[in-house]
């Protein structure tokens, strides 16, 4: 066998062995999985995710080796194997790949995360004000609705556009779940941009509320004492009707709606045991492996994909206009209340619960200290993820069987 | 009849209406503007039943 020195280099002779825009892509996204990482170090982006799909990003362009004649690859994972033979032989090469055929491939990992953010969620900020905080979330999907007929104008396919416009629900792992049943062969770019946008969203939406908010309304004081008690039965009650209700109404996403709401059934029943796991090593284990595996799906050849750019426009539009019409939201319900109810909790409508309900809290604090709206901007967080799950079951549902 | 009663019932009819006109009456229908009608229509119905019912599970008396 003849002798390269190459050969001792696999990771650096596959650059010169590729087409050069892979090898250049390769480079960079070494480069930007290096800076994702570390950006999630000094904790500007989101840590929990950006650490593990950084080095995930980084390992699976640096370790290209060659495989079998003159093809180049690595051995994370090839998502896309579908023979069943093939698939038992590279399970058993690939690393990541079991994880990815039996967590990703079926929304199993977006299940698993909704489950933690169930245990997370306190419905009973929900219940408190029903009418106010699903009229704020029901604003605040106005990016989700508004992005589906942009994609499509930009000359995206239907179902495409509609998993890209789900990004406007700012609920990544709703993102994850309807971009694998929607448009599979794009669903790693649009979870990536959907995690870093999410992660940039929440340092931006503060200036966007100083943006449409003058300060004066942004202090309204709030009255936390006239909000109701809700005991855990009456939660606990809700969660089940609105489990059943959804999931007849919308059977492809019954998955979304169970893992949700059996989350907040066994919070709310008080199963100490099942809420630590749910919330603790379920959620956190979920969360560290969907960004592992997503961070080592951003092959060059995935991301020379000519869409990827649309897919950047399209997620930024489609949550800054999910925050602009949360905070329109907020302004409306200013108005029917004749100036009582403090529009900067629009924003939390725009779900991912607590993120955008801390927000609204930090910028209602800054302009009056004293005001305290955090229980009603968790009401609209809470709503928020009810009516991305909502959309997101509307979208996988309909969708589809449009011609 | 109490008002939690009254506030049950009325969610739960909101909520069957609604969900009878996504499920059964928008699958009959051909025209796409009046499936898509139907459809919202219900999807409305089955959501202010869903909020119905929550102001009923609340309500104390």
């Amino acid at each position: 066998m003849e002798f390269h020195i190459w050969n001792l280099f696999p990771g650096i002779a596959t650059l010169f062995f590729q087409e050069p825009t892979v090898a250049i892509t390769r480079v960079g996204l070494i480069g930007f999985g290096f800076l994702l990482a570390y950006l999630g170090f000094k904790k500007i982006l989101e840590p929990l995710i950006m650490i593990p799909m950084g080095l995930g990003m980084l390992a699976v362009n640096a370790g290209v080796l060659f495989l079998s004649g003159s093809t180049t690859g690595t051995l994370f994972l090839n998502p896309l194997v579908s023979d069943a033979a093939e698939l038992i032989n590279i399970m058993q090469v690939n690393f990541l790949q079991p994880i990815y055929n039996f967590t990703f491939s079926n929304g199993l990992i977006a299940c698993l995360v909704f489950m933690g953010i169930g245990a997370i969620s306190d419905v009973g900020f929900l219940l408190a004000r029903p009418f106010a905080s699903m009229f704020i979330a029901i604003c605040a999907e106005l990016g989700t609705i508004a992005a589906l007929p942009i994609g499509v104008a930009l000359g995206l396919d239907i179902k495409e556009a509609a998993a890209i416009a789900i990004v406007g629900g700012a609920d990544a792992p709703m993102v994850v779940y309807s971009s694998v049943i929607l448009a599979k062969d794009l669903f790693v770019p649009i979870t990536v941009v959907a995690y870093l946008y999410l992660s940039l969203t929440y340092g931006g939406y503060p200036y966007l509320v100083k943006a449409l908010i003058p300060k004066k309304l942004r202090g309204i004081e709030m009255d936390i004492q006239s909000l109701p008690e809700i005991s855990a039965r009456e939660k606990f009650i809700f969660a089940i009707v609105a489990c059943l209700v959804l999931c007849l109404l919308f059977p492809v996403g019954a998955p979304l709606f169970l893992s949700f709401f059996i989350g907040v059934a066994v919070r709310e029943a008080g199963v100490g045991r099942f809420v630590e796991f749910l919330e603790g090593p379920l959620l956190y284990g979920s969360t560290f492996f969907l960004g592992l595996l997503l961070g080592t799906l951003c092959e060059a050849a995935t991301i020379l994909n000519p869409k990827v750019f649309i897919i950047l426009v399209l997620g930024m539009l489609a949550l800054l206009l999910s925050g602009i019409g949360g905070i329109l939201g907020g302004l409306i319900m200013y108005a029917l209340s004749k100036g009582k109810f403090n529009p900067v909790i629009g924003i939390a409508g725009v779900s991912c619960v607590p993120t955008t309900a801390k927000v609204a809290q930090h910028e209602v604090s800054e302009a009056n200290p004293y005001v305290l709206i955090l229980p009603y901007a968790m009401g609209a967080s809470v709503s928020g993820v009810i009516t991305s799950a909502i959309v997101t079951g509307i979208y996988i549902t309909v969708i589809p069987v449009i011609k | 009849m109490t008002t939690k009663i009254k506030l049950w019932i009325t969610g739960l009819i909101l909520i069957v209406a609604g969900i009878i006109m996504v499920r059964i009456i928008s699958p009959l229908l051909y025209q796409p503007v009046t499936v898509l009608t139907a459809y919202s229509g219900g999807l409305l119905l089955a959501t202010i039943g869903l909020l119905v019912v929550s102001l009923a599970i609340r309500s104390k008396s």
